[in-house]
């Protein structure tokens, strides 16, 4: 019987770190589930992580959201390949042509196949999206778990800071922050990467306060004093403790931080200051829209990609509102 | 409430300078500055020299700054290099313009936020809740350049209803009400666009708020006490429900001012949005700094507001 019980033990912990849960299923309340499960073998044992994604499941949005991302990503990343055209074959003789066989979405005024072009944009878009996102939640909640931990003057001093960021007007900002980049005469390409840093680093601060203000309600809770008394090193206890019951949240706010993110780069990039040519972007190919014939006779080169960046947000943040109410215990159906 | 209203007052200080030093070191590292964005090829270098020298370019960023500052904590945010009129008399200018398509917006969005999130709230996952959360999410999550463009291609080039752009006719000098009924035809698209794009998470907002009230014990008790339904909704957890509402809206009072830079650029439309992103890429410093500092304070006001009105109409909440 002991010996059971142990099996099943390492089997939560495993299964709760195969999906990335760490501690929370595994110390949380795994212990609870088993005595749950002990009479009956067959039964899926239930952790909280299992039990938010059955919730997940039965939101038909979310669902319908994720199956639409997946399919988005697989198309940007794939679609490329099957296409006989590359993002950057200027073809004067093919320019300004309207949707046809050939060319799906038309060409454009240097002859490049604008469906081509359309998916390498979504692929861009959607890194610049994603990557930014995860710096400044990574940023965002180190700083705000640290904060919230030691306060005193540490927690002062990045507060402070947090509070001007958010008082900065961010897009103004990054339109600055990004005149400066075409100083330094970057490439385009390597342009991408400075617009993520750029992106994370005015976003991490709402992430901060949020996570700040989840960590010290974790940390008046009975379990850390049971922590504390036991002696347990500052870094295991923010990472082993703390961090678990706050992450269901930090995942929830990535998501919805990422459809934001794909806006704001979007909206850079339409503006001229964000993805710049020859790289494209779905902002950026929104932009040749402002040319008032393009924008009147030939809507095919701009509508698309603008409805690309409509449902891929509009995806992400289904999703990431299905997550949401997974996750929220408080939230019970 | 006194002391705490000083010391929130206070405590915004530091951060204005917080704000106003980062902003100043971004202006003032940006390529190019005011003189070359608006004189270089016309004149000599020398003369470029000369004119940078009389704006006070000429000097190290830390000095300029201080000026700055020192000028700004007298009210003087100094002239702007394009309008050469003093900084707070272009924020004068045009935050009207700005003002009158925020304020239209402003009111049509609570006309349709406010009974949309009740009703879905109180028929949670109906057919119409399902349907308003599909509609609040397309809007959320439309792009603010590309959500006017849609609006200007199907309204005004393929049905011809409203003016393209611009805030009036251009060429015909209209007076009395023919001059506002015209400036009201070219409002329409900017506060459709102003108003779909902050209603969805607006909508959302009164269905939580209103959602956590209906859950609560005292509604149930008006409930099992035999209260027909509507009296338990729109009297009982209605007054609840519109408290974090009443504070949202407090807090959003002071961002009518702050004017709306891609909506207003696309459509043209005279505003302080409009204009500040115009500065840009003008180098027109001062003003970028005046502007930025308008929109902090009108951010930092508006956290306030909204926080005394929470403990003004929830006595369970103490501000101290």
């Amino acid at each position: 019987m002991a010996k059971n019980f142990e099996e099943k033990a390492s089997a939560a912990t495993k299964t709760a770190s195969a999906t990335g849960a760490a501690a929370v299923a595994g110390e949380g309340s795994g212990g609870k589930n088993l005595k749950g499960n002990k009479n009956s073998k067959k039964q899926v044992m239930s952790t909280p992580w299992r039990m938010a994604m059955k919730r997940l499941k039965r939101n038909k949005l979310a669902i319908a959201g994720l199956i639409f991302l997946v399919l988005m990503i697989l198309v940007c990343f794939i679609g490329p390949l099957f296409s006989p055209y590359s993002m950057n074959d200027v073809d004067m003789a093919a320019a300004k042509q309207p949707p046809s066989a050939q060319h799906w979405l038309g060409t454009d005024d240097n002859g490049r196949d604008v469906l081509t072009r359309l998916l390498y944009g979504g692929q861009i878009s959607m890194t610049v999206g994603l990557a930014a996102t995860a710096l400044e939640i990574l940023i965002g909640a180190i700083l705000g778990c640290v904060a919230a931990y030691y306060g005193g003057a540490v927690d002062f001093v990045i507060m402070r800071i947090v509070d001007v960021i958010l008082s900065l007007p961010t897009m103004p900002i990054l339109i600055m922050l990004s005149a400066m980049m075409s100083d330094w005469k970057v490439d385009p390409s390597v342009r991408v990467y400075y617009l993520m840093v750029i992106l994370a680093s005015l976003g991490w601060a709402g992430t901060c306060r949020f996570v700040r203000g989840q960590v010290l309600t974790v940390r008046e809770m009975d379990y850390m004093s049971a922590a504390e008394s036991l002696g347990i090193r500052d870094y295991r206890k923010i990472f082993k403790h703390i961090m678990p019951n706050v992450i269901p949240l930090i995942i929830v706010m990535a998501t919805l931080a990422i459809g934001d993110t794909i806006i704001m780069e979007s909206t850079m990039s339409f503006l001229g200051v964000g993805v710049l040519p020859p790289m494209a972007s779905w902002g950026q190919m929104v932009s040749d829209g402002n040319n008032l014939m393009i924008f009147k006779l030939r809507p095919w080169l701009w509508m698309p990609a603008g409805f690309c960046i409509l449902l891929t947000v509009l995806s992400v943040n289904l999703v990431g509102d299905g997550l949401r109410d997974a996750l929220d215990p408080k939230m019970k159906r | 409430m006194g002391k705490y209203i000083v010391r929130r007052l206070l405590l915004m200080i530091p951060i204005l300078v917080g704000v106003s030093f980062i902003v100043f070191l971004l202006v003032a590292s940006l390529p190019g500055d005011a003189v070359s964005a608006h004189m270089a090829g016309k004149i000599s270098p020398e003369k470029l020299e000369q004119n940078r020298a009389l704006l006070g370019l000429d000097q190290p960023v830390l000095t300029r700054y201080f000026n700055w500052l020192g000028n700004a904590i007298q009210g003087n945010f100094g002239t702007s290099i394009t309008y050469k009129i003093p900084v707070t008399e272009v924020i004068g200018n045009f935050v009207w313009n700005s003002f009158l398509l925020a304020v239209v917006a402003f009111v049509l969005e609570l006309l349709i936020a406010i009974p949309v999130g009740v009703v879905s709230a109180v028929k949670q996952y109906s057919i119409f809740d399902n349907a308003s959360t599909v509609f609040c999410f397309a809007v959320i999550s439309l792009p603010s350049f590309f959500l006017a463009m849609i609006l200007r291609f199907v309204f005004s080039v393929k049905l011809g209803i409203f003016p393209l752009d611009g805030m009036e006719t251009a060429g015909v000098s209209y007076t009395g009400m023919q001059h506002i009924g015209d400036v009201a035809m070219h409002m329409v698209l900017p506060v459709i666009c102003l108003t779909l794009l902050s209603v969805g998470s607006t909508t959302r907002y009164v269905r939580t708020s209103m959602l956590e009230v209906i859950r609560q014990d005292y509604v149930r008790t008006a409930r099992a006490k035999g209260l027909p339904e509507r009296v338990v909704i729109y009297k009982h957890a209605l007054k609840n429900g519109m408290i974090p509402i009443v504070t949202f809206v407090g807090g959003a009072l002071p961002s009518l001012f702050a004017g709306a830079m891609i909506t207003e650029t696309i459509f043209a439309w005279p505003g302080i949005g409009k204009v500040f992103l115009d500065s840009i890429g003008q180098r027109d410093y001062l003003f970028m700094m005046g502007f930025t500092m308008f929109l902090a304070v009108l951010v930092m006001v508006g956290n306030l507001l909204s926080d005394i009105l929470y403990g003004v109409v929830d006595p369970r909440i103490r501000l101290k």
